[in-house]
């Protein structure tokens, strides 16, 4: 096809249209939203709650929360062609990755034995599970857009349903110390990153 | 619509103004700006394209490509922020995206060629056992002394002498089991496959 024809087969294609200043985003921040809303009963239900809630969980659901709402303003950034600020691409997975050090610094002064294989064998299985309904529907919604970083956008959106279900299971996870299920949660989580990393280029390229 | 003329500042107003019209169902406009963008790719992408060892038609592959994902990625842009580097950052991606492609065919075809080139320059097979499976098969049928002549001078390319010398028999009786043997062969490769039944209907030798 000549490009000029091409050039009037888009323009015809060219909706009525909205006023550009009423056009809506691309909706990754209420389509993680409304993900949590629907993970955190979905696991409950599944795996139950603790009676034992108590200031560790709490700072659990904090932590996730806090990195679910960093992952969804570095996608929502990845989602856009133009070249994305370093943070994005890296920021919220070098805060985690701190937060890991911080994690095994802390148990080892406090004597608790963080990162057992067992637990993160346990968790990783579980926070997989729950975070794959998140991971696909953002996905969808990730696909709409243009990362120029296909694998960047992939890790960052493991990154917030791992996060999504990692907050959902905070809630019932049966660890009984708070540092050692954060820190078997945050290897979970980073491995749905790492997944997202694998897959990103042959499912956010366009 | 010409973009040469015009200053980046004045050509980013420009064309936010026509991308802001288009997305409120101005066709004009997007017609006219993406005539302006065809033009862009095109400067950026000739040189590049060229030096992958590719043409005018592939300049106009990845024209197509950008206009494409312009128009599907439009909602992408958003309109408070700056129209060219969004169109610059879509023509970039897809001009690596059609390079990396370019690469990957040329690659294809070289080793293609390689294995053609291969195949014509390797040297016949020399030994009854380097000989194809079927070849094999029907030269197995043969009285040993016709298949030693028929291998020696049909296939290693040996001369009647040097032939007789090797087998220790006249160079009359190296044309005679030859002739022989290329009978044997052709009345066989008439019928269907090897005549199965004349192995033993002479003695070997």
């Amino acid at each position: 096809m000549r490009t000029d024809d091409l050039i009037r087969r888009l323009a015809a294609d060219l909706p009525a249209g909205t006023p550009a200043a009423g056009r809506p985003r691309l909706g990754l921040g209420r389509t993680a939203a409304m993900a949590l809303v629907l993970t955190v009963p979905l696991s409950a239900l599944i795996y139950g709650l603790r009676a034992d809630l108590g200031a560790g969980e709490a700072f659990g659901v904090v932590f996730w929360a806090a990195t679910a709402a960093a992952a969804v303003w570095a996608a929502s950034r990845l989602a856009r062609p133009e070249p994305a600020p370093l943070v994005a691409l890296i920021g919220p997975l070098a805060a985690l990755l701190c937060a890991v050090g911080l994690m095994a610094w802390l148990g080892r002064g406090e004597g608790v034995t963080v990162f057992r294989a067992d637990h993160v064998a346990h968790c990783a299985e579980i926070i997989g599970l729950l975070s794959l309904p998140p991971f696909l529907w953002l996905s969808v919604v990730m696909r709409r857009g243009a990362p120029a970083s296909p694998r960047a956008a992939g890790a960052t959106i493991g990154l917030i349903a791992g996060a999504i279900a990692a907050l959902a299971y905070t809630l019932n996870c049966p660890i009984g110390d708070a540092l050692a299920a954060l820190s078997a949660h945050t290897v979970s989580v980073l491995l749905v990153s790492a997944l997202g990393a694998v897959v990103g280029p042959s499912v956010f390229s366009w | 619509m010409s973009c040469e003329d015009q200053t980046p500042d004045a050509r980013e107003t420009r064309w936010s103004a026509h991308m802001r019209a288009a997305l409120g169902g101005d066709r004009r406009a997007y017609a006219e700006l993406l005539s302006a963008i065809a033009d862009r790719v095109r400067a950026y992408a000739r040189a590049r394209v060229h030096r992958a060892g590719a043409g005018a038609e592939e300049v106009e592959d990845i024209v197509q490509d950008v206009l494409v994902a312009v128009h599907t990625k439009r909602d992408t842009w958003e309109p408070t922020r700056p129209f060219g580097p969004w169109v610059d950052a879509i023509i970039r991606y897809k001009t690596v995206d059609a390079l990396r492609r370019l690469g990957r065919r040329q690659t294809i075809v070289s080793d293609t060629l390689e294995r053609v080139a291969e195949t014509v320059t390797a040297p016949l097979p020399t030994r009854m056992a380097e000989l194809p499976a079927d070849m094999q098969r029907h030269l197995s049928v043969l009285p040993r002394r016709e298949r030693s002549v028929v291998t020696a001078l049909g296939i290693e390319g040996m001369s009647i002498a040097g032939c007789a010398e090797q087998f220790g028999i006249s160079e009359g009786a190296v044309r005679v089991a030859f002739h022989r043997g290329l009978a044997r062969l052709a009345s066989g490769a008439d019928g269907d496959g090897p005549p199965a039944g004349r192995r033993s209907a002479r003695p070997a030798g």
